[in-house]
């Protein structure tokens, strides 16, 4: 570990081949000498044993002065390098010979780990989007496989319009309470209890007050409808597809209403004690939700209803309308259903409704009071009755937020506006202006006959279609 | 120079045979190793300094497969040329 000196190795050779001193000292002095003069001649020189010197450029290079701070160039100049052979190389390593490079696993993600988690979160990513498009794909299905049944119905709806434009006014009100009661039900269950009976009775009062033989489809009815209407709750948050679920609720609901009534009598007059259990139940739910959100939005929903009546153009003409009409028959059902029996809550209400829309003013007028005044014939009147019934108690329980859309297959009639696109608009936006729902604009895709919907050109004209809602059988 | 232009060269220099030239320079490079192995650094005056230098170990990452090697400690012979011998190359 000390400094060794030429002189040092001289003697050394000196021992080691017994050659003189002066003719060793000469050796190594021209030793050097030789290497130094190969390095000039060659500008590389090559010992066997030893290794090699090179004389290697060094080019130009900018530097700062480290005491002035300015900036100078070191020239560029000619440097002797050595690199050992492989044999003294190994000799001089020779102590740390035995150590090998050993791959770790110190739990370090590598860079090719980082790239391929990367990856696999772009790959769900596209799951997701791709699970996006099919959800959009079914309801472009069951949208198209709706029309023609609708084309039967509404012959039907001609023929008995007050049976069918009741349920046309209801169906969204019926609807919402499937999206309401799952966000309003537990949180307040217990409120109801205190006021379950200022919700009950309009549904009790009336059956009792009116016709015994109209009594059973009354109770039956939200029998019917209600287990339909709890099982989505269950059955939403697990499955993570509200759209169409609720879709398929609907038409459960929509049949029960008119025409279901009658056939299921029978079953279930057989179940009664259980179900008139059920109904209680659901009613206090129902009774709960509905307090809830008329309490908190009150305020609202009456100036929302003013406007309504005052002739304001909603957004939705014509959904809203009819909703906005419903709306309308709540407040006078809650005063009078109290005071008033239900025979005349009945007769008021339905002409507000029918009035509303503005299809056949005189004709479900003329048929409802005809139909009050007979109040014999059983299968007229059930439907008839029923779906006025239910109205009130399903009405008080809709509030404000009330879209068209979620919930109902829409059947295309006409051309409400055409629209010109403009910068930075989507069919989503389209479809929350016009419709009050973004999920609609499917509807304005199908309409338009839009191939590439995911991409629109600035300008282009887009028919925005009316939508009904489209009676189920 | 290669080692055989380089034996003839220091041969003609020191009015040796090349046979002679051989065996020294092969015993110069032996005692240079015996002194490299003991750490010794050897200072030649005018040309430079051979010393062993001892690299730490490191950690490195093979660039292709992303995997992460520990580079064990090693000596290494470094030589660092002396400012004579600097000067005398880049005189002109």
């Amino acid at each position: 570990m000390g400094k060794i000196s030429l002189s040092n190795i001289v003697d050394e050779l000196v021992a080691k081949s017994g050659l003189a001193r002066d003719v060793a000292d000469n050796f190594i002095h021209a030793f050097v000498e030789t290497i130094e003069k190969g390095l000039q001649e060659d500008n590389i020189v090559k010992i066997k044993g030893m290794g090699t010197f090179k004389l290697q450029e060094v080019s130009d290079r900018g530097s700062v002065d480290v005491n002035t701070g300015e900036r100078i160039t070191i020239r560029g100049h000619r440097k002797v390098t050595f690199t050992p052979d492989s044999a003294m190389k190994e000799l001089v390593n020779r102590p740390f010979a035995h150590f090998e490079p050993t791959e770790l696993n110190d739990g370090y993600p590598t860079e090719n780990e980082l790239d391929a988690v990367g990856a696999q979160t772009d790959e769900t990513d596209e799951v997701s989007e791709s699970t996006e498009t099919t959800e959009s794909v079914v309801g472009n299905e069951t949208e198209t496989a709706g029309p023609s049944p609708a084309i039967v119905e509404e012959v039907k709806l001609i023929v008995e319009e007050p049976i069918v434009e009741e349920p046309v006014a209801e169906e969204p009100i019926v609807e919402e309470p499937i999206v309401e009661e799952p966000v309003a039900e537990e949180p307040v269950a217990e409120e109801p209890v205190a006021e379950e009976p200022v919700a009950e009775e309009p549904v009790a009062e009336e059956p009792v007050a009116e016709e015994p033989v109209a009594e059973e489809p009354v109770v039956e009815e939200p029998a019917v409808e209600e287990p339909a209407v709890e099982e989505p709750t269950v059955e939403e948050p697990a499955v993570e597809e509200p759209v169409v679920e609720e879709s398929v609720v609907e038409e459960s609901i929509e049949p029960t209403e008119p025409v279901l009534n009658i056939a299921d009598q029978p079953k279930q007059k057989k179940s009664k004690g259980c179900v008139w259990t059920i109904i209680l139940i659901l009613l206090l739910m129902v009774a709960a939700a509905f307090l809830c959100y008329f309490y908190f939005s009150d305020s609202e929903e009456r100036s929302f209803n003013n406007a309504d009546e005052n002739g304001e153009m909603m957004v939705n003409p014509n959904l809203e309308e009819e909703l906005g009409m419903g709306w309308d028959d709540e407040p006078e059902v809650d005063t009078q259903l109290p005071v008033e029996k239900k025979d005349s809550v009945v007769l008021h209400s339905e002409p507000v409704g029918v009035s509303s829309s503005d299809a056949g003013v005189a004709e479900p007028v003329v048929a409802k009071s005809s139909n009050h005044s007979a109040a014999t014939a059983q299968p007229s009147t059930n439907p008839l009755f029923c779906s006025v019934t239910i109205t009130p108690s399903l009405e008080t329980k809709t509030i404000k937020d009330i879209t068209p859309a979620d919930t109902t297959d829409y059947v295309i009639e006409g051309t409400l506006v055409t629209h010109q696109l403009k910068s930075g608009e989507t069919l989503i936006q389209l479809s929350t202006k016009y419709y009050g729902d973004k999920r609609l604009w499917p509807y304005i895709v199908k309409y338009n006959w839009m191939k590439d919907y995911n991409h629109v050109a600035i300008g282009q004209m887009v028919n925005i279609p009316i939508l009904k809602d489209k009676p189920t059988e | 120079m290669n080692n055989k232009e380089f034996i003839n060269e220091l041969a003609k220099q020191t009015n040796l045979t090349a046979g002679v030239t051989t065996k020294l320079i092969n015993d110069t490079v032996k005692i240079l190793e015996e002194h490299f192995q003991q750490n010794d650094v050897v200072n030649i005056p005018s040309f430079g300094t051979f010393e062993v230098k001892k690299k730490m170990e490191r950690i490195s990452v093979n660039p292709t497969t992303g995997k992460r090697y520990l580079i064990p400690p090693k000596l290494v012979l470094a030589f660092k040329q002396s400012n004579m011998l600097k000067d005398k190359f880049n005189a002109e």
